[in-house]
């Protein structure tokens, strides 16, 4: 069972603010069903970053795509890539099993956790296999910062 | 009428178009910078469509349903009433004024009260405008790249 909240507009649009084009990479399995990451907030996400970007004077172009799975690597197709590779950096809004398997697909490119949540032994070991477990979630804790250890096992962002 | 703020207003089927319909011949300067969005109920109004109104380069947005206990699909308008309090947030969250976005409940034999309640908006929505200066929309081009698509 994942369960998962958006992080702060703050803090995805400082890091946001460094790349002149973004896509926002949603998931519509998981985090849609918790409302913390799929078609809807991705188009949230978009229209926050939008106004802010406004006020703030900044030069921000956004691209909105949400894909089946970000956990799967045959949910990658090819209108996925074409769009991945044109933008300068990802926030992904999938969950902690989709923002360290979609950075292990596209490796090139820099991903920016969009969300924080928990619960994610289950699918990691699908994703993954078992022993690539910790080594990804200690990725994910440099990666985003916002990780910590539940009941001995690192908790993925 | 280049400095005329721009009104977007979510507007129930069954009560303000048919409210604001007769209205328009008496107070048409109030039109001319009120766009009126049918909706079959304020229930359908959704977060994301009053966020885009916002991104689209609209100065205010007011959504307009029954009165309360009178919502042809019995809760339409008290969802309404949440989402737009939800709006409220996220558009605090983005540095925007949530005055900018009203919810108004006006029965359809109210059509004067509808234009006396877009004139009174329109006038608001000036006086924030006055108050903050508005950047140009077409510093941000996520409204023309912007691509929705769902695989």
């Amino acid at each position: 069972m994942i369960v998962a909240e958006r992080k702060p507009l703050n803090e995805l649009y400082s890091r946001a603010q460094k790349h002149d084009k973004v896509l926002l990479l949603g998931c519509s399995t998981c985090v849609t069903v918790c409302m913390a990451g799929g078609e809807k907030e991705v188009g949230i996400l978009a229209s926050q970053i939008t106004l802010a970007a406004r006020e703030k004077g900044d030069h921000i172009s956004l691209v909105e795509h949400t894909i089946t799975r970000q956990c799967d690597r045959e949910f990658f197709d090819e209108a996925t890539v074409r769009k991945v590779e044109a933008v300068d950096a990802i926030i992904s809004l999938g969950c902690g099993v989709g923002v360290q398997f979609a950075p292990s697909y596209f490796r090139k490119y820099p991903f920016i956790p969009g969300s924080i949540q928990s619960f994610t032994e289950l699918l990691w070991s699908k994703a993954f296999g078992p022993k690539d477990v910790r080594d990804a979630v200690t990725a994910c804790w440099m990666h985003s910062g916002a990780c910590v250890p539940l009941h001995g096992v690192p908790r993925a962002c | 009428m280049t400095d005329e703020p721009t009104i977007i207003a979510f507007c129930c089927h069954y009560c303000c178009v048919y409210g604001g319909g007769p209205c328009r011949h008496h107070a048409a300067a109030v039109y001319a910078n009120v766009r009126i969005v049918r909706l079959p109920c304020t229930g359908k109004i959704d977060v994301n469509l009053v966020l885009k109104a916002f991104c689209e380069g609209a100065d205010g947005v007011m959504v307009a349903g029954c009165e309360i206990g009178s919502c042809h699909f019995i809760s339409g308008n008290l969802r309404a009433r949440k989402r737009v309090d939800y709006a409220k947030q996220l558009l605090k969250e983005a540095s925007v004024n949530p005055d900018r976005l009203e919810m108004f409940h006006i029965a359809a034999s109210q059509g004067p009260r509808f234009a006396e309640t877009a004139r009174e908006f329109t006038e608001h929505i000036r006086a924030l405008n006055d108050k903050e200066k508005k950047v140009e929309p077409t510093k941000v081009e996520h409204a023309s790249h912007s691509v929705r698509e769902s695989v």
